[in-house]
């Protein structure tokens, strides 16, 4: 028995693979290719591949966006002393980006240099 | 006593010569009050003394200690050494066997010296390099152990100094035959490292095995003993597992001599290979053998006698002979392998192996075999396996980047299904074809492992694939819809290599994880695990008659497997580096294996002995193949090279008897297989070149070649010599040969990645 929850479910990702017809992620197709058919994942449908590189584009700019806010605090934290007008410009660093993916439980903290 | 005490690293040296309280530690953490070297020898008594004091003390029997260290001021007891040692059980390699070595090979002033391994082991080398050339491979061989515990000893006393200088003294000479173990022992430098490694703890946990004759162990015993080394003699006795073989110069090399770490003594090893194994070829179904008749029969009686018919009758012609000949052999149907009813593909299949025999190009040492090698361009090296379909029509690839590519090698194109497959729909063979793609290309990419894939193999009728793979997974994939039909979890490691059963049906895969595992097309789950290997499992090959697995591994040996039981039933040793390849004849009885040292070796598998030693490639050997009389041998080395072998086949090398009688007439056959096997034990004592032939030794060089390498040193000197056997060297062009195959027909197929 398929309850209707489930039908409903159904009924949306068809209804958004019908908008994936036209729409295509800024990851290049041949990128999204080459690193499926590296995890062993096969499909003749373009726009499942393609949805596919949507959500990766979005844990992307998730983590970017979460690593800029991280910046965000240190700059706030440390407002007073060293700024300047032209400092403005914001980088991204290991320390923020290793914070932010240690939120979606990737781990890439290192031992520090001169331990 | 505490005040007695020094440290042993700073080298202090407390003159404390006669006290009976000052108690010299057999502790490897403690201090040790050394006496000055004269005063020493009196008194051998008061040594024994002091011994069993601390020894009582570090147990804890303080009742005994007080009343000994009371009643030792009195001269009277008459105990001597080897009655005190009596008292300990003897034999058990572990930290408490060492109180019974010390108390029998205690000495004074090698206790406090900390430079005693230092010139010992200076002192043994000194004179094995100028002993008798007779016994300087076997001496060789036998100082490289001694060499490795006494550097993991001095690692465990703490004195690292003394270690890297004993290293970088000594290391030199053992770097040709033991490369990497002394690139893995130069990084270790404390207790500590030496506690976790894996390769030094079974270094000290297992005897390694040496093989000597009988007059070259008398003479290192007695050097050892005449100038009191008994720190070299502790370890000889505790860490060296040495077999000793009658006759003259029965080592002819040090490969020779080095048995290496087997986890098992060589009386074990050579009691374990006396099991009895059945190698006779697997008998032929009866159905079959019907069905093989009647169609060639029908082929041959037809109305119009044209070139089909005749031939049909030459084949059943061949068809009775064969059956002629495998009759004597072949084990009986309860022995053979259970295995699914025969279908068309199996009488198909013996038809066509019919027509190969006929028209099979004999092979021999005068007649080489022609080699059609395919070359693989733009591979970028992420080539990792390659194989060929037994009928020559399909060749597949596993690469590093998880995928598997199939080409067709007759340009036909591979066409899959479309679509879904309804089976009512399909009545004949023109609808299976109209529901195939239309067209296709030769070649298809096979997706589905998510880690690179090591190890491919071919089912006999070319219908199934099997891969597996980096990612702990084995896959089936069928060669008519291309696309996986079986996902085969088990292992928890990336599996090196897989392997199809030559009726087709089962399979076995090697893996880092130590074991080797069958398992059967139609279950999910391994049906048998083969664990025994120390080190993880590189290669697995099955035997003519299924009955049996060969793997190969890192940890230098190489074992036979009875599948049904799932026991190991023979282990060979004697590699000195990793084996990567392992072939079986095509009559089941010999089997070679080489790997990572260069050589191959050959070994008849009834009796576990080695047949021969086959020197000549200078780069590690990727994969070997028996031509179909197994007089042959070819092999394939990253030293882009392929090369031909002499199988020189005496009658006194397999004495095993080949099919073993399981039922009520077991009691005949055994005691013939009994008989047997002390003629096998003779063989080796009269003739003392049982193992290693004479007439394959490397050609002798000449006096200025041998007077330069004897003043270097016999260990400096590695040039590859090649072994007599070698008919012939084929080179290719900047190709590294990944896989050597040869057909029923005798022609040999072979296949490497071009890599600039």
């Amino acid at each position: 028995m398929v309850s209707r929850s489930e039908i409903q479910t159904e009924k949306n990702l068809a209804e958004f693979l019908v908008q994936m017809d036209s729409y295509a992620p800024i990851i290049p197709e041949a990128l999204t290719d080459y690193y499926l058919a590296q995890a062993g994942f096969e499909c003749t449908d373009v726009r499942i591949k393609r949805l596919l590189a949507l959500a990766t584009q979005k844990f992307i700019s998730d983590v970017a966006t979460d690593a800029f806010q991280y910046n965000r605090i240190r700059q706030q934290a440390s407002k007073d002393k060293k700024f300047l007008n032209k400092d403005r410009k914001t980088v991204l660093n290991m320390d923020d980006l290793t914070a932010a993916l240690a939120e979606y439980g990737v781990n890439i903290k290192k031992p520090e240099y001169f331990s | 006593m505490s005040n007695r005490k020094a440290e042993w690293t700073e080298g202090g040296s407390d003159n404390s010569a006669g006290g009976a309280g000052s108690v010299p530690s057999v502790n490897t953490q403690g201090a040790a009050a050394g006496h000055a070297n004269g005063g020493a020898r009196q008194g051998s008594q008061k040594h024994i003394e002091k011994v069993v004091l601390h020894y009582l003390k570090r147990k804890g029997y303080r009742g005994a200690e007080n009343a000994l260290r009371s009643d030792a001021k009195l001269i009277g007891q008459e105990s001597t050494l080897g009655d005190l040692a009596q008292a300990f059980p003897g034999s058990e390699v572990g930290s408490d066997a060492s109180v019974p070595n010390w108390i029998l090979f205690y000495n004074e002033s090698e206790e406090g010296n900390p430079d005693a391994y230092n010139q010992s082991y200076g002192e043994l080398r000194r004179w094995i390099d100028s002993s008798l050339d007779v016994y300087k491979h076997e001496l060789y061989a036998a100082s490289y152990p001694v060499f490795v515990h006494s550097y993991l000893d001095l690692l465990m006393r703490g004195l690292s100094g003394k270690a890297t200088e004993f290293m970088k003294r000594y290391g030199s000479d053992h770097i040709v035959h033991h490369g990497k173990v002394i690139a893995v022992l130069k990084t270790l430098t404390t207790k500590a490292h030496v506690e976790e490694n894996a390769l030094s703890r079974l270094y000290r946990d297992n005897k390694y095995g040496i093989r000597m004759t009988r007059v070259g162990f008398e003479l290192l015993l007695a050097f050892l003993q005449d100038h009191h080394y008994t720190l070299l003699m502790r370890t000889v006795n505790q860490h060296l597992n040495i077999r000793t073989v009658d006759g003259g110069a029965a080592v002819s090399s040090e490969a020779d001599a080095d048995v290496g770490i087997t986890g098992h003594t060589q009386s074990q090893l050579d009691h374990f290979n006396s099991q009895d194994i059945a190698l006779g070829s697997v008998p032929l179904d009866p159905f079959v053998r019907d069905e093989v008749e009647r169609t060639l029969q029908g082929e041959a009686g037809r109305m119009v006698k044209d070139a089909t018919a005749k031939e049909a009758s030459e084949l059943l012609d061949t068809f009775a002979k064969v059956r002629q000949e495998n009759a004597a052999s072949a084990l009986s149907a309860d022995d053979a392998m259970p295995m699914p009813p025969p279908r068309g593909v199996e009488v198909a299949q013996q038809i066509a192996d019919l027509k190969a025999l006929r028209k099979r190009v004999k092979l021999g040492p005068a007649a080489l075999p022609s080699i059609c090698m395919y070359t693989l361009h733009n591979t970028s090296n992420s080539l990792t396996c390659a194989t060929v379909s037994d009928d020559l029509s399909l060749m597949a690839g596993g690469f590093s980047e998880s995928y598997v590519k199939i080409w067709s090698l007759k340009n036909e194109p591979l066409r899959g299904f479309v679509g879904t497959i309804n089976p009512m729909s399909i009545n004949s063979e023109e609808d299976v074809d109209s529901i195939r793609e239309k067209t296709s290309e030769p070649y298809r990419k096979l997706v589905g492992h998510s880690g690179a894939v090591f190890g491919l193999d071919i089912s006999f009728d070319s219908k199934y694939l099997i891969s597996c793979s980096e990612d702990k997974t084995t896959r089936l994939w069928s060669l008519d819809t291309y696309t996986n039909v079986v996902c085969y979890k088990g292992h928890n490691y990336p599996v090196w290599d897989v392997a199809f059963s030559p009726q087709g049906f089962y399979f076995a895969t090697a893996s880092h994880d130590r074991t080797a595992r069958l398992w059967s097309c139609d279950h999910v789950h391994a049906l048998r695990i083969f664990a025994g290997h120390l080190a993880d499992v590189n290669c697995v090959r099955f035997h003519p008659n299924s009955k049996y697995v060969v793997t190969g591994s890192c940890d230098k040996s190489v074992r036979l497997w009875d599948v049904q039981r799932g026991s190991c039933v023979r282990v060979f040793t004697g590699h000195t580096g990793s084996v990567d390849t392992v072939a079986i004849s095509p009559d089941g009885r010999i089997m070679a294996s080489a790997g990572e040292d260069q050589t191959i070796s050959v070994w008849d598998l009834g009796s576990g002995r080695r047949m021969d030693t086959l020197t000549g490639h200078t780069g590690p050997v990727y994969s070997l193949a028996f031509s179909q009389e197994g007089t042959l041998l070819l092999s394939g080395s990253a030293d882009e090279t392929v090369r031909s072998w002499d199988i020189k086949r005496s009658s006194s090398a397999s004495e095993h008897p080949i099919v073993v009688q399981r039922r009520a007439d077991q009691q005949e056959s055994a005691p013939d297989a009994a008989a047997t096997d002390p003629d096998a034990m003779d063989v080796d004592g009269a003739e003392p070149n049982g193992t290693s032939a004479s007439p394959k030794q490397p050609p002798l060089p000449s006096s200025a070649e041998a007077k330069k390498r004897d003043a270097a040193g016999i260990w400096k000197a590695k040039r590859t010599t090649e072994s007599e056997a070698l008919l012939k060297t084929w080179r290719t062009k900047s190709t590294p040969v990944y896989s050597l195959m040869t057909t029923k027909r005798n022609l040999a197929v072979a296949i490497g990645a071009f890599t600039l």
